[in-house]
């Protein structure tokens, strides 16, 4: 299946990638994304991306535990958000 | 009820006063609003712009999420929230919180609230463009405290 990930502000920066498609076999959670983007990323992106700060949102949803992934899910990694 | 918008253009705080007015018609007995504006300065350095960025969609429903929780935690009737993205320059306007009730506590207490839940709950990044570099900011410890005493 083809997930759609995007990185946002600082992780944008970071990474270089705005939106990337990645393809994941059939049956992976949220938990496999990061390490299929192993060969996308650089060693300072990856650091970055597992920060305990940084939030993982699918289809617009903040993840609180691993969840099943379907194919054209949107994952998202959110640095800490600065409102107001 | 509860509106919200995101949008790169300014906004005016008496077109919307007198729209939330209308909306209230005889019921409403108090507005209050908040604008934040950009300093420019940041503990000890100068800030030349502000650049705000957000995640369509995500953003507006957690702006939505924060005014609704007001809303049923106080009697209001009408919330109105908009949160500016793009470039902008000291002084000009980023967020506007305007809440209309039938008294004054409620609506002082609402958008005190409100505020404070868009501080650390609200999808949006910040980019200080200082003189000689440029910083994300970061929530303070004291933006997360101020949330957290509206929770009990």
């Amino acid at each position: 299946m083809r997930i759609t990930v995007r990185f946002f502000a600082s992780l944008r920066e970071i990474t270089a990638i705005d939106m990337i498609e990645i393809e994941l076999p059939q049956g992976s959670v949220s938990g496999d994304v990061i390490p299929a983007l192993r060969d996308e990323l650089n060693p300072d992106a990856l650091v970055a991306i597992e920060r305990d700060e940084v939030r993982i949102a699918v289809n617009q949803v903040i993840l609180r535990a691993e969840q099943n992934l379907n194919d054209a899910d949107e994952v998202a990694f959110l640095p800490p958000i600065t409102g107001g | 009820m509860v509106s919200v918008r995101v949008q790169e253009e300014d906004f005016s705080i008496e077109v919307e006063w007198s729209k939330c007015r209308a909306r209230m018609g005889g019921d409403g007995g108090a507005i209050v609003a908040f604008a934040g504006l950009v300093r420019e300065r940041f503990e000890d350095h100068e800030i030349r712009g502000l650049q705000l960025e957000h995640y369509p969609g995500m953003t507006e429903a957690s702006m939505k999420s924060i005014g609704d929780y007001a809303a049923k935690k106080w009697s209001l009737l009408d919330v109105l929230i908009i949160h500016r993205v793009g470039v902008l320059k000291p002084s000009d306007q980023i967020v506007l919180v305007m809440v209309g009730s039938g008294h004054r506590p409620d609506a002082f207490a609402a958008c005190e609230c409100i505020m404070d839940f868009l501080k650390t709950e609200a999808v949006f990044w910040k980019k200080e463009q200082g003189t000689e570099q440029s910083r994300w900011v970061e929530s303070t410890q004291d933006d997360g405290d101020r949330r957290s005493r509206w929770e009990s």
